[in-house]
């Protein structure tokens, strides 16, 4: 009772301060306080103090009341820490044992973990969030007990939602389902609560098969979209019937979609079925089904898709406009032409899925519809199609179709060419980079898309697979090397070739230095060549600094050669500035680039490098 | 290479434009007297007029070993070098050459000797040299000005408390920024990020004058906040209460009252620490006695912190002593300018320290300083941990009674901080409702809270580790909360066996 009275004087204290000293010394708690306390004050001296001090803060007038508060404020501070008692629990109740849980130490080291914790809380001086994230993953030191209460709300944040949650959660592993299944909100899930059920997914496989079920039985469409997809994914078989019956009755349109993909790898007819509908359907869920289809594995899969190619899909000619004179005649009409266009769309879907399937009997169909078909689209379908798949019997009779095909469409068949069958994508790409093609119309342009995807490709891939794929297929750098002197292709060649530094391209490098260069392709070269220890180089990369026109390509010329790192270079650079001062004045701003990077060239080599 | 005493290069040594302008003053109004030089000029000497009545000895020495003079000055000033040397200087710089030569005093020469001896290591020379000598005119000046900033100070809450914070005017906003600077000025360097946070915590910038004016550069008005949290307000009452201990305590231990009381020596360092904050050379710890050798410590825990009001960052490491048990702190403050220019504050220990020599700064709080001369090597020896060392750590580690106890007696003293860090054993970890519990063999419990604000949840990273690798011995921060006016636990570190996991950022 008195230590609830000393803690109410306590905090009514703390508002006095704001009240003021002359509102404080009436104020009634004062007197209500002393006079519950008096009984033990007679007792226990500290508590007599107390009340000695509200007594005079009471009596007091004037500033010297503010004086006594103080002094009451400083007495209080020192009764209340022999009173201080520890927090109590909200709730009563006995303590539950933790359930066990997996091993996580704390391995990061303070710095590092500042970094991961700025990273995940966009909070400090952290740059490439996402690459520092993925970087401690790669370490294996970003598995900390510390990181675990930012994982899940790191989902959430877009810059960096795809790292958490394929690489950072699944690093933690068990440790962190518990809360992802505590803030996954089933029944009103959206995007998060997706990324959530993935992640709980890719961590306990089969094992989150009771989840997903009462995701898909009870989830928001987001989450029962994310379910079904999961489903299919770890447990196909049993995904199967579940799949079939939202494809046909969901609601949602993105369940629909997401269920025609779980049903990629099913293999019972009736899920066949189901897809084969599916391809039928609207063009959403055509073009999902048509994906699903292409990796059917059910044995019938071709011969269903083959019977799908209808005659009257065969012979399907170019609308007829007919002659319409009241709005009900238009509207009809423009109903047909409508319903004719979706009959080619699915046409041209079906040409890319005959394709896909790469069976002797869908390519004869493919050839044969790229030869006959009335219609222009579905004739340059079949044409891609086949480039695709290598068919070479009527090259020139396939290329125009593909040169002539809006760029989007070429992009779709040359990526399509490497997802299909990467080690055979140079057999079926080198053709378009003889002289006989690149002089055809737009078969530059065309050659450089196909580079740049290469390029892509390339980019995308990690050291070892750069390698493997320049292992397997060596002549990707031989063509490079022959495109050097073609100067349209020249950019894209030198960034292929930087990947893979054959030392075959070396020489045919040194060559283009000593030939006339356009100003965007000096830097490049001078960045390709920096790669090579040669003696020629240092002259070379004057030859080439020289024919620099910014001050700005010149600064990123130094860069390199200070990352080349050569004193030889330094003393050329030296005669080089000294010849220019003397043909024409040169500013300060020009010359002091230049002067810092001859210094660090030619620094003392033998002194022993600078430590912090 | 030899200093060149000129204009310019007083100008680099100088700390700022201002001192450069006293000296000025100084020699205008020729404060500097009886100046003279040795034989071959290395080594200059004065006398400066000083506010105390004693003059200052000035000197200046050219013949040391670095590329800068050694400078020494008998006044208390902080600021080195102060105006009084930079003055002889720059007399030097103008009329060096007509300096008479005559011997140099004996103390100047022995100094010289001494610092000749610069590759004897700095330990060695602690270990021979006494304590610090002081100019006792200059302390007894430098005293009269504390009591007065003090009661100045002490005269300023009264007016506030009277008023009432919530009645504050922009005009007293500015007066207890003006305190603060007057603290600086006084050397009272506890109480000047106390009013500093206290200016920050009850004032706003006015929003009228953002509107209108978009140069930075402008100071802007505060003008009282509103709508203070239930939080802020405790955290204002506190901070007014400390500031009056401060004063009260402050004064008591200048006019030496704190003495006849009968406090000791330990005590009244350590108030005076925690007041003024005064910077101790490890020789003058040894001297008094705030010493310990030979003992073995073991990281608990280590944080960063930044203060963005007061501009700068610190690094805490909590060591347990493996041979007493008490837990002493490491502790290194970096401002962001020393951050800017590449300085790093220290990291994490992650074996055990053998520490040879250390000072232990002085007071009954519960997590006192240690520090030791870094540059000597063999002070602190890092060594990989054994599990003889873990075995110490789970020996230290206490009932949660006796570490409330400790923490009540810790908080009793209104200058000491409200949190500490103990080293609990924990015999069970648990759920009550959605609260993590920490309970010891006495069935004695501790509700576990993340402190508010904090990014990095230590409860969630306990719960994971006890429900892994079962209880073990809890590094904790206890903390008095003043809204519940209640102890909270944050939890540090859980020891296991021979793991330690940190839980805390």
């Amino acid at each position: 009772m008195a230590k609830d009275t000393l803690k109410q004087l306590d905090s009514n204290i703390d508002g006095m301060f704001f009240t003021g000293a002359q509102v404080a010394r009436s104020h009634a708690d004062l007197a209500a306080a002393k006079h519950k306390l008096a009984p033990i004050a007679a007792k226990i001296p500290a508590i007599r103090r107390v009340t000695e001090q509200v007594s005079k803060l009471e009596q007091a007038d004037g500033k010297s009341a503010a004086t006594e508060l103080l002094d009451l404020a400083l007495l209080m501070a020192q009764v209340r820490s022999a009173q201080a008692g520890p927090n109590l629990p909200a709730e009563p109740g006995e303590l539950v044992d933790l359930p066990p849980a997996a091993k996580i130490g704390s391995p990061l080291l303070p710095t590092e973990l500042h970094n991961l914790v700025c990273a995940l809380t966009n909070t400090g001086d952290v740059r490439h969030r996402a690459v520092t994230i993925g970087e401690a993953v790669v370490r294996g030191s970003a598995r900390d007990l510390r990181i675990l209460s930012l994982c899940v709300p790191a989902l959430s944040d877009s810059y960096i939602a795809d790292v958490v949650e394929t690489r950072l959660i699944p690093l933690m592993g068990q440790a962190v389902i518990p809360e992802l299944r505590k803030e996954l909100d089933i029944e009103k899930g959206r995007g998060l609560d997706q990324r959530m059920l993935r992640a709980i997914v890719r961590i306990e496989g089969a094992g989150a098969l009771d989840i997903l079920q009462d995701a898909v039985n009870r989830g928001s469409a987001d989450i029962r979209s994310a379910a079904i997809e999961e489903f299919g994914r770890v447990a196909p078989r049993e995904a199967e019937p579940i799949a079939s019956i939202l494809v046909e009755k969901d609601r949602s349109k993105e369940v629909r979609i997401a269920a025609i993909r779980a049903l990629t790898r099913a293999t019972s007819d009736q899920a066949l079925a189901v897809l084969l509908r599916a391809f039928g359907g609207s063009a959403d869920t055509r073009s999902a089904a048509e994906a699903s289809l292409m990796q059917s594995t059910h044995p019938q899969a071709t011969q269903k898709i083959i019977e799908l190619f209808t005659p009257e899909l065969a012979d399907l000619a170019h609308y007829r406009i007919k002659k319409a004179t009241t709005q009900e005649e238009k509207d009809e009409a423009a109903k047909a032409k409508k319903a004719h266009e979706e009959k080619i769309g699915y046409l041209v879907d079906l040409v890319d899925l005959l394709a896909s399937r790469g069976t002797e009997e869908t390519k004869e169909i493919v050839v044969q519809m790229f030869r006959t078909h009335k219609i222009k689209d579905v004739r340059d379908t079949a044409a891609r199609a086949l480039l695709r798949m290598g068919y070479k019997e009527a090259w020139d009779e396939l290329v125009p179709a593909l040169y002539e095909a809006p760029e989007a469409a070429q992009y779709q068949f040359i990526h399509g060419t490497f997802a299909f069958e990467a080690g055979k994508a140079y057999e079926r790409l080198a053709p378009f980079f003889t002289p006989d093609a690149l002089g055809m119309k737009a078969g530059l342009e065309f050659a450089q898309r196909v580079l740049m995807s290469l390029c892509n490709v390339i980019n995308a891939a990690e050291g070892p697979e750069i390698k493997a794929l320049f292992d397997d297929t060596p002549e990707w750098l031989d063509l490079a090397i022959r495109l050097l002197p073609q100067e349209a292709l020249r950019g894209q060649a030198m960034a292929l070739l930087r990947q893979a530094k054959p030392p075959q391209a070396l020489e045919p490098a040194l060559d283009l230095v000593r030939s006339p260069l356009p100003n965007n392709h000096v830097l490049p070269l001078i960045d390709f060549l920096a790669q090579y220890r040669d003696a020629r180089l240092p002259a070379a990369f004057i030859r080439l600094f020289n024919m620099l026109q910014s001050g700005y390509q010149q600064t990123n010329a130094l860069d390199v050669f200070k990352q080349y790192d050569e004193s030889n270079l330094g003393d050329m650079l030296r005669y080089w500035l000294e010849e220019r001062k003397s043909r024409r004045k040169m500013s300060r701003t020009e010359i002091e680039p230049i002067e810092q990077c001859i210094l660090y060239l030619q620094r003392d080599r033998t002194a022993p490098p600078a430590t912090n | 290479m030899a200093f060149e005493v000129t204009e310019q290069s007083i100008g680099g040594l100088a700390p700022n434009d201002k001192a450069m302008e006293d000296a000025r003053e100084l020699i205008r109004s020729g404060a500097l007297k009886n100046l003279a030089k040795n034989e071959d000029g290395s080594l200059v000497f004065g006398d400066c007029r000083g506010s105390s009545g004693a003059p200052y000895n000035v000197s200046m020495d050219l013949a040391t070993a670095g590329d800068k003079p050694t400078l020494r000055c008998t006044c208390p000033s902080r600021q080195k070098p102060c105006k009084h040397v930079l003055g002889l200087m720059l007399v030097f710089a103008q009329k060096g050459a007509s300096f008479p030569i005559t011997n140099p005093p004996q103390e100047l020469l022995d100094k010289r000797a001494q610092q000749g001896s610069k590759a004897t290591p700095k330990a060695a020379r602690t270990k021979a040299a006494g304590p610090q000598k002081r100019n006792q005119g200059a302390l007894a000046k430098k005293g009269k000005e504390q009591v007065e900033a003090l009661e100045t100070l002490g005269n300023f809450l009264v007016d506030l408390v009277n008023v009432g914070v919530g009645g504050i005017t922009p005009k007293m906003i500015a007066e207890i920024d003006q305190q603060a600077k007057r603290m600086v000025d006084a050397n009272i360097f506890v109480a000047w990020p106390e009013l500093k946070r206290l200016s920050s915590a009850i004032s706003q910038t006015s929003d009228e004058k953002d509107d209108n004016d978009d140069d930075d550069e402008t100071p802007k008005d505060k003008i009282a906040a509103r709508n203070l949290s239930k939080e802020t307000e405790a955290r204002v009452a506190w901070m007014i209460t400390r500031l009056h201990a401060m004063v009260r305590r402050g004064i008591k231990l200048l006019d030496g009252r704190l003495e006849s009381e009968g406090a000791s020596q330990s005590e009244r360092d350590a108030t005076y620490d925690l007041i003024f904050s005064r910077r101790w050379q490890l020789r003058d710890l040894k001297h008094a006695g705030y010493w310990v050798s030979n003992h073995r410590y073991l990281e608990i825990s280590h944080e960063n912190r930044n203060y963005e009001l007061l501009e700068f960052v610190e690094a805490t490491g909590y060591l347990l002593d493996l041979d007493d048990g008490s837990i002493v702190r490491e502790w290194t403050a970096l401002p962001y300018s020393a951050l800017y220019s590449g300085q790093k504050l220290r990291v994490s220990r992650r074996g055990s320290l053998v520490v040879k020599e250390a000072g232990l700064y002085p007071g009954e709080m519960a997590n006192r300083r240690i520090r030791w001369d870094e540059k000597e090597e063999d002070a602190c020896v890092e060594v990989v941990r054994q599990a003889a060392d873990y075995e110490r750590v789970h020996y230290h580690a206490k009932p949660i009674d006796v570490v409330l106890k400790a923490f009540r007696a810790h908080i009793r003293n209104p200058l000491h901080q409200l949190d500490a860090v103990y080293l609990v054993a924990a015999a069970r970890v648990g759920m009550v409702g959605s609260e993590l519990i920490v309970e010891d063999a006495a069935k004695d419990r501790l509700v576990m809270q993340d402190q508010p604000g904090a990014i990095v949840s230590g409860t969630v990273a306990l719960r994971q580790a006890a429900a892994a690798y079962g209880p073990g011995s809890l590094a904790v921060r206890l903390h008095f909360d003043l809204v519940s006016r209640n102890v909270c636990a944050e939890p540090l570190a859980l020891f296991v066996g021979d793991e330690q996991l940190r839980l805390h950022a």
